[in-house]
């Protein structure tokens, strides 16, 4: 423990420096505004910003990109209460009820939690990270590809209780995702699946005109086919902080979230989308009204929130100890830290004590400014949703097709905006959900690869080896109750509750 | 629902069907080298076992009214709209295709009056394309106009 305090606290002193501070300082803030802008999620925030650290010492860039990913975070956070659009995948959970608050007039209250759960998960992920980055990197190393299938899987299955008040919907609605996630060229044979000879569809379906068009499209042609002439939807915004209510409801998903996320963030597969999705889960099965989730439950923004940023602390763990990045943001951090001549893995340590303590004492310091800066702009956000429904929703539509063209300068990215925008109104006006989808989208191609890599590896082909070994049998069986238990919990209820005179 | 659920139940096992046929084609391999028809072949088959249970389960015989009746003309515009700005953004330009796209948009979806419609359409798509074009370096098409952002 003491061994760590030394190289911590030169690790202050150096990220403390101005030009480190001013660093940390410029990368929350265009982190948070970049990725406020709907579509530019913390993957194309880093990609557009990381030519703006060329040229600064590695250190000062290095933690001018981390600052840029925990803002472009938040700022993802921010689009998905307000105007319903994830910037990526892990605040597609934040969507469900921090949209709903903000349509209640609770916008403030929602930013706010979802500020404050940020701070918290992630400092205290940053905690963690640096008492216990040997342990979990060696907890790491044992997670191959069949641990890693068993808990995609395991988050899948929980995929359900996003689902509302149908199980089956919310699983077909995955199965979809999952199915969506096929098309492209396979990674283990190189071969096009559902490509139909096109170009555009061999480098798969993209995440942000899905996620951009289920849920921002769709809700706006939802509320263009729905809404009278000059009714808004939103309620004019209250309170600008969580109440006293608020804190009580959201501490405990907050503690929930920042150890669930802390878990999950360091192994490889375990995104902050995962630690999101099963946040949102737990607090849906631990509260006391879970028919609230959904409605505008703050548990449903504090929990995830909390867990997706623990997770993105805890994602350093495995990037700078063994250099292996668990998400598409932290592959792009690998690559920056490699283009500034720094190549993490666990010598990193000992051949760069000033960086690898640096970046952490920076991550403090970073998540602190987050938290100054953003809780006086929840007053600003919140005076968007002043403006009328009626210009507000035009100005979405646009942000959103133009955050589709900017990932990589093509219409077709905008088509396919516009198409899953259609599809996603379809799905809310026939009450379905688009959440589920989006997530299965996301863990489907990695939790095909860790399939087909596991029974490759299996000696003798069998899918014996998922319960053969013991992390991913546990979780796999914990899977099959998750999926199986609301079904037998109904049919013993209608076993035992039927009055006796309609048995048959 | 219940009609919805069995529509919607019918239509996937229908599609279930067709999907596990082409990736037969892809290739299922075996066990020990899973080829790359395998997943969406399990995929068809999840597909349709839930397909299967949305119109086979039991279901409370309570009606459950879908929400509003349709208001299908400015959904039409609207989508008209989004339709036509794909076909005209790269030939006239993202400033010119985005002011007639917000434009559109708010004048005959929102019914706002003619010249709050333009006014607005006309700053927003110039302002946009300062910030993605000039600050964020995205090459946005130039179209009609002489000069191009991005570069």
């Amino acid at each position: 423990m003491l061994s760590i305090v030394e190289p911590l606290l030169n690790g202050f002193a150096i990220a403390l420096t101005p030009g480190n501070l001013f660093a940390a300082f410029l990368g929350v803030v265009m982190g948070t505004v970049v990725g406020v802008l709907p579509g530019l999620g913390p993957t194309a925030s880093i990609a557009l910003l990381l030519p703006v650290t060329i040229g600064m010492s590695p250190l000062s860039g290095i933690i001018m990109l981390a600052g840029i990913y925990y803002g472009a975070m938040y700022g993802g956070s921010t689009t998905s209460i307000l105007v319903n659009i994830p910037g990526e995948a892990a605040s597609v959970v934040t969507c469900i009820d921090g949209y709903e608050m903000a349509k209640q007039g609770r916008a403030g209250p929602a930013l706010g939690i979802s500020a404050f759960g940020s701070f918290i998960g992630g400092t205290l992920g940053v905690v963690a990270v640096m008492l216990i980055s040997p342990i979990l990197a060696e907890t790491a190393l044992k997670f191959g590809p069949p641990e890693k299938f068993a808990l995609l899987f395991f988050a899948f299955t929980l995929i359900g209780y996003l689902a509302g008040r149908s199980m089956a919907r919310g699983l077909l609605m995955g199965v979809l995702g999952l199915l969506l996630g096929v098309i492209g060229t396979d990674d283990i044979h190189g071969v096009d699946r559902f490509t139909f000879g096109t170009l555009y569809l061999r480098d798969g379906i993209g995440l942000v005109p899905l996620a951009m068009g289920l849920f921002g499209l769709g809700e706006i042609l939802y509320n263009i086919e729905q809404r009278e002439k000059e009714v808004s939807v939103m309620k004019t915004p209250k309170d600008l902080l969580p109440t006293r209510q608020d804190w009580r409801d959201s501490i405990g998903p907050i503690g929930r979230g920042t150890l669930l996320g802390l878990g999950i963030g360091i192994l490889p597969g375990g995104m902050p989308a995962v630690s999101s999705l099963i946040s949102y889960a737990v607090e849906k099965r631990v509260a006391k009204n879970p028919e609230r989730f959904g409605k505008g439950a703050i548990e449903g923004v504090a929990g995830p929130e909390t867990a997706n940023n623990a997770a993105t602390a805890g994602g350093f763990v495995p990037l700078l100890t063994l250099g292996i990045p668990t998400n598409s943001v932290l592959a792009l951090l690998l690559a920056a830290l490699m283009l500034h001549g720094v190549t993490p893995g666990p010598l990193l340590l000992f051949k760069y004590p000033d960086v690898f303590w640096g970046v952490i004492a920076s991550m403090y310091i970073g998540n602190i400014i987050l938290l100054i800066l953003n809780l006086p702009l929840i007053g600003l956000f919140v005076q968007i949703l002043k403006v009328p429904y009626g210009i507000l929703s035009p100005l979405i539509i646009m942000f959103v097709l133009l955050g589709a063209y900017a990932l990589n300068n093509s219409v077709i990215d905008v088509f396919v905006t516009i198409l899953f925008g259609l599809l996603g109104y379809v799905i809310k006006r026939y009450n379905f959900e688009p959440a589920p989808l989006v997530l299965a989208f996301v863990l489907g191609p990695m939790m095909e690869t860790s399939f087909r890599q596991s029974l490759i590896m299996s000696p003798s082909g069998s899918i014996a080896i998922f319960f053969s070994r013991p992390i991913s049998g546990t979780l796999l069986v914990i899977a099959i109750l998750v999926l199986f238990l609301p079904l037998m919990k109904q049919r013993l209820k209608r076993l035992f509750l039927q009055p006796k005179g309609e048995k048959s | 629902m219940k009609l919805i659920d069995r529509i919607v139940g019918i239509g996937v096992i229908a599609g279930g069907v067709p999907l596990a046929v082409f990736s037969r084609q892809l290739d299922l391999g075996n066990f020990r080298m899973p080829g790359p028809g395998a997943w969406p072949f399990l995929l068809a088959i999840a597909m349709a076992l839930l397909g299967g249970w949305l119109v086979f389960r039991p279901q409370p015989t309570t009606k459950v009214a879908l929400k509003g009746v349709p208001r299908w003309g400015r959904l039409a515009i609207a989508l008209g709209t989004l339709f036509g700005y794909v076909l005209i953004l790269e030939s006239l330009g993202y400033l010119v295709a985005t002011t007639l796209l917000l434009f559109a948009q708010l004048h005959w979806v929102e019914n706002r009056h003619w010249a709050t419609s333009l006014f607005i359409a006309v700053m927003v798509a110039a302002i946009s394309f300062l910030v993605f074009g000039f600050w964020l370096k995205v090459l946005l098409p130039s179209g009609i106009l002489p000069f191009r952002a991005g570069v």
